[in-house]
């Protein structure tokens, strides 16, 4: 069976970008547009995993990962921001990594098979 | 047996006992002896005349026998069976005696006497003593009674016990019983309250007192009464009473009042002479004083009587009264004195006193009578007139003038001391002489009475000397007759410090002028010149040399500074020659000396060069610089160093400090090293003067050289200051313009990656040898630019927090080595890494890799091609020192301010964040980073940092 993952990020092409990458490494992607919507999918796609971007409209992403965490706090969840300075963010630590937004997905494509691999 | 010896015994001590033991027997009437003891012997008796039938009775006195009979049957009837009674007793022989007898009765069964025991003592001398006492009292009674002084007894409590006829004959009583019971504290017309007190006085104080006080008898007979209360005390000390003599001395007072107004009448005579007089005794207290002589010393009678002359006068006084007292006491003499008396108001008066000595005809008493007479105002007026002459005589001989008074023929009848002292004659030779002896003649004719004639002429001493005076002449009358009184006065002083004045004046002038070329100088050199030009010419102080020495800034040393004068004796004649054939002006000589200042005397400024010394430490010097003195070597016998004397060649300096503000700037050194001539005492005072002038002029100098160097530093800081504040506005604008490019970064970071993650996902579906494939490729490595662009913006932008951990720094090294691989291939380059053994310290791992990938990479840029790079790694101090060093081109000089600014860069690529983020991180580790660098030589960073950092 096909591992899933939830992508939350409020910009279209990337969500397109991830998507495309995602599915062609094999995949189930299903998308958010917000942090709401992420903490919905959550529950009806049940993602194995979910990346999640942190500067989006409504409440962003450190807040749904408080979310996440409040419900679920056994699901690998990836920071994934163009901003390195949430790094510091004690929020962010509880995330199980974060990626800095890069063209190059390799980081992010490895990082999520090592934690696919780990929780299965 | 024993009974017997007992009774033996009891007898023999009864024997040796007044006292006789006998038995009788009743006999009714008679009374026989049954037994005697032998002592009956003490009244010339033996036991066996009354064993033989002599009766007791018998030997009593027939007069007490009735008595003692009766007494004793009264006491056998009422049953008392001892008792005693005493009588008179014949003895054997003389005089009866008397016994005292104690009975002891004996009776029998039906209580009738039957015997009675007795002993009979002798109490003859007892009994003779009761009479004689008896007798003594009758005779006291007797007196008390006809004693010519009335004697009052009284009681305790003041109840008037008994009084004898005499008191009640002196207040005129009749009887005793009207003055008895009569208690003296109750007022009573008899006994005056006197009484009553001196009583109670007695009472309370246990002493005797004796008061008078006038009576008036019954018939209206004044009388005056002495009465002295004795009181008298029990033996246990309370007092019972007192007993008040009283004596009529009506006669006696009548005397003294007579007496009284005899002495009344004499005081007032004594007291109506207006002389003082007193009356002293032996001991010089006064006896008897007159009011004159009371307002004469200025205290009231009371308080001077008893008392004498040293309770009021000075003891140097007082000494001579009674030297003048005691003349008269022991010779008789009369004394007549003056003597003076200072009273209590401190006046003093002279007294002419005239002491005379009485002797008391009734008992001998040598009494001194003094008369005195104030002589003060006599003697203050001729006190006042001496002093008068005194101080005429003072003024006349003391003042400074000469005067004399000359008589109508010319000559000097008089003339003060003062004329020895001007015209050298003493005051006999000068009454010998006329008045035009002394002064040219002058016609005295002209001379009014009204106005003194005053005029400048010539005094002619004795020997001939002449000198300039001032005279002035008044006409006199004196002894009715013309006279001239004359005053000269000596004005060779005033001439002499006329001439002084000139002199001073002529002195102040010369300085005004040396002094007006100092005026507006400000350049030291020039002030130098002036001074040393201004020492040695001709029209200056004429000095053959003179040498500059100023304190040097800021050692304090003494510095020898510039010099003028020949070297030696031939210069000297050519210097001399040139200037005498030139005839030039001070200002000249000045202009002309400082226009060929490096020319000029060059040997002897560089002998005054060659000085160089601490002031403090030289002893010479500092006498100069602590006592603020000129030092004439020769004059003042001071000397210094020899090192001195023999590099100026002579030993006959002056010396003259340069004082400003009471501290010594430098010295002036002046000498006639040439000509040898002596320094005039009033050139030096001169160059005293000049020299504080030059003092004042150097000093302005040099403040004027420190203020022109401090406003050029002001005007350098005021440049720098603007400098930095320009660049500190642009660095300002830099970082503002770097909040918004990170800002701008961010967002741009979203559509990099979709674009360059589409790239790579269509590079993915393209066939490598498709031509688009390059194209995509292309895109690839742009947005990956722009992606490593944007991390360092953003890295730049990120805040300072370090986050340290404890690890050796060669990791981050070789970390940031690692990342630059594929660089240090592409242009061969030799990396050599020389690292000390391993060592921990706190740092961001993160953001050192990030300082040592820029430093390397740029080290790397700046290299050539098969170029080399240092990198080494010491421990030095605590603190770690990381060295990398490249031997590229170097940075150009007009960058090396720029180069850690934000922004700044030489390179086509990058936008020069680079080393403004490395100097951040560094910064933020508390480390510091500099640079060595050489134009095409290579760069060398040194980053230095701590190795125990409380970082986080």
């Amino acid at each position: 069976m096909k591992s899933k993952i939830l992508i939350a990020d409020d910009e279209r092409n990337i969500r397109l970008l991830y998507r495309t990458e995602f599915e062609h490494e094999g995949y189930e992607v299903e998308l958010a547009e917000n942090g709401m919507e992420c903490l919905k999918k959550i529950e009806t796609f049940k993602p194995d995993l979910v990346i999640l971007d942190i500067r989006m409209p409504g409440i962003d992403g450190l807040e749904t990962l408080n979310q996440i965490l409040g419900k679920n706090n056994v699901l690998p969840v990836i920071i994934n921001s163009a901003y390195s300075a949430y790094k510091d963010n004690f929020m962010s630590w509880s995330a199980d990594a974060y990626i800095v937004k890069s063209s190059d997905l390799t980081e992010l494509k490895e990082k999520v098979k090592e934690l696919l691999s780990e929780s299965n | 047996m024993e009974v017997i010896t007992k009774a033996k015994k009891l007898e023999e001590m009864i024997q040796n006992t007044p006292f006789i033991f006998f038995k009788c027997r009743n006999e009714h009437p008679r009374w026989p002896v049954d037994f005697i003891t032998d002592n009956i012997s003490l009244l010339g008796y033996h036991p066996d005349e009354f064993y033989r039938g002599l009766l007791l009775d018998d030997l009593m006195f027939e007069e007490d026998k009735e008595r003692v009979s009766k007494e004793t049957i009264e006491n056998i009837h009422s049953g008392i069976d001892n008792f005693v009674l005493e009588y008179r007793f014949y003895p054997k022989r003389g005089e009866p005696i008397w016994v005292e007898h104690h009975f002891q009765v004996e009776r029998d069964s039906f209580g009738e006497v039957s015997m009675f025991h007795g002993v009979l003592h002798d109490i003859n001398p007892r009994k003779q003593a009761e009479i004689s006492l008896q007798q003594s009292e009758l005779k006291y009674q007797l007196l008390v009674n006809n004693s010519s002084v009335g004697i009052l007894y009284i009681k305790n409590d003041g109840l008037i016990l008994d009084a004898n006829p005499t008191m009640i004959s002196i207040l005129g009583l009749k009887s005793l019983e009207e003055l008895k019971n009569i208690n003296i504290f109750d007022s009573q017309p008899l006994i005056q309250s006197g009484i009553s007190d001196a009583f109670r006085f007695s009472l309370e104080k246990y002493q005797t007192r004796t008061f008078e006080h006038p009576y008036a008898s019954k018939w209206g007979k004044q009388i005056f009464l002495n009465y002295t209360i004795i009181p008298i005390y029990s033996k246990d000390n309370e007092f019972l009473g007192a007993e008040a003599i009283v004596e009529d001395i009506t006669r006696r007072k009548l005397a003294e009042n007579q007496i009284q107004q005899s002495r009344d009448y004499l005081d007032k005579i004594i007291n109506a002479i207006p002389d003082p007089i007193f009356v002293k005794d032996r001991d010089h207290k006064w006896v008897l004083l007159n009011d004159a002589f009371c307002n004469f010393i200025g205290y009231p009678r009371e308080s001077l009587l008893g008392k004498g002359d040293e309770d009021f006068f000075l003891p140097e006084e007082v000494d001579i009264f009674v030297q003048n007292d005691n003349l008269v006491f022991e010779t008789g003499n009369e004394n007549l004195n003056e003597e003076r008396i200072t009273d209590s108001q401190n006046n003093i008066h002279y007294t002419l006193t005239k002491k005379t000595l009485y002797i008391d005809p009734h008992n001998g008493e040598k009494l001194l009578v003094g008369v005195i007479r104030d002589i003060t105002k006599r003697k203050r007026i001729e006190e006042e007139l001496l002093k008068n002459e005194r101080l005429l005589t003072k003024v006349t001989e003391s003042a400074h003038d000469v005067i004399i008074l000359i008589d109508s023929k010319n000559r000097i009848i008089y003339s003060n001391q003062t004329i020895n002292r001007v015209f050298g004659y003493n005051s006999d030779e000068i009454l010998n002489k006329t008045v035009f002896d002394l002064v040219p003649y002058y016609d005295f004719s002209t001379l009014d009475s009204i106005a003194p004639k005053s005029y400048k002429s010539e005094g002619n001493k004795k020997g001939g000397v002449k000198f300039p005076v001032e005279i002035t002449w008044s006409a006199v009358i004196f002894d009715e007759q013309p006279h001239y009184l004359g005053m000269i006065r000596d004005r060779t002083e005033k001439v002499k410090l006329e001439q002084m004045l000139e002199k001073e004046l002529e002195k102040l002038k010369r300085l005004l002028e040396l002094d007006s070329f100092l005026l507006n100088i400000n350049e030291l050199d020039l002030i130098i010149d002036t001074v040393l030009v201004t020492i040695t010419a001709g029209s200056g102080f004429r000095f053959n040399r003179g040498f500059i020495l100023l304190e040097d800034d800021p050692s304090g040393f003494l510095k020898g500074v510039s010099a003028i004068g020949p070297a030696d004796p031939g210069e000297a004649g050519r210097i001399y020659h040139n200037l005498a054939s030139q005839n030039l002006s001070l200002a000249d000589l000045i202009q002309n000396h400082h226009e060929n200042r490096d020319v000029y005397d060059q040997r002897v400024k560089d002998l005054v060069k060659k000085i160089y010394l601490n002031p403090k430490e030289d002893k010479f010097f500092n006498i100069i610089f602590s006592k603020k003195i000129i030092i004439e070597t020769k004059k003042d016998n001071l000397y210094p160093d020899s090192y001195i004397i023999s590099l100026l060649n002579n030993d006959d300096l002056v010396f003259i400090p340069l004082i400003v503000n009471d501290g010594v700037i430098g010295i002036i050194i002046v000498d006639n090293y040439i000509t040898r001539r002596s320094i005039p005492d009033e050139d030096l005072e001169l160059l005293q003067l000049y020299a504080n002038r030059v003092a004042s002029a150097v000093q302005k100098a040099k403040l004027h050289k420190a203020l022109n160097l401090e406003i050029s530093k002001t005007k350098e800081a005021n440049i720098q200051i603007t400098q930095i504040n320009n660049r500190l506005i642009q660095t300002e604008k830099m970082a503002a313009m770097g909040e918004i490019t990170s800002e701008i970064a961010h967002e741009i970071r979203n559509p990099l990656v979709s674009i360059g993650g589409f790239a790579r996902a269509l590079a993915r579906s393209i066939d490598p040898e498709d031509k688009n494939r390059e194209l995509l490729n292309i895109i690839i490595d742009e947005s990956q630019r722009l992606e490593n662009i944007l991390s360092n913006v953003l890295s730049y932008a990120r805040g300072n927090r370090v986050i340290a951990e404890r690890r050796s720094i060669t990791e981050a090294i070789n970390q940031a080595i690692k990342l630059l691989e594929y660089h240090k291939q592409e242009k061969n380059l030799d990396l050599i890494s020389n690292f000390e053994e391993p060592f921990l310290q706190d740092y961001d791992y993160e953001k050192m890799i990030q300082v040592f990938f820029n430093l390397i990479k740029n080290a790397m840029q700046a290299s050539e091609k098969d170029g080399k790079i240092e990198i080494s790694v010491q421990k030095i101090h605590q603190r770690a020192v990381i060295r990398i060093k490249d031997y590229g081109s170097g940075i150009k000089t007009e960058h090396l301010d720029s180069i850690f600014n934000p922004f700044f860069t030489t390179k086509s690529q990058g936008i020069g964040l680079g080393l403004s983020i490395v100097k951040q991180i560094i910064n933020n580790h508390g480390g510091e980073i500099n640079f060595i660098t050489e134009e095409g030589q290579g760069t060398e960073f040194i980053t230095t940092m701590a190795l125990n950092n409380n970082l986080n």
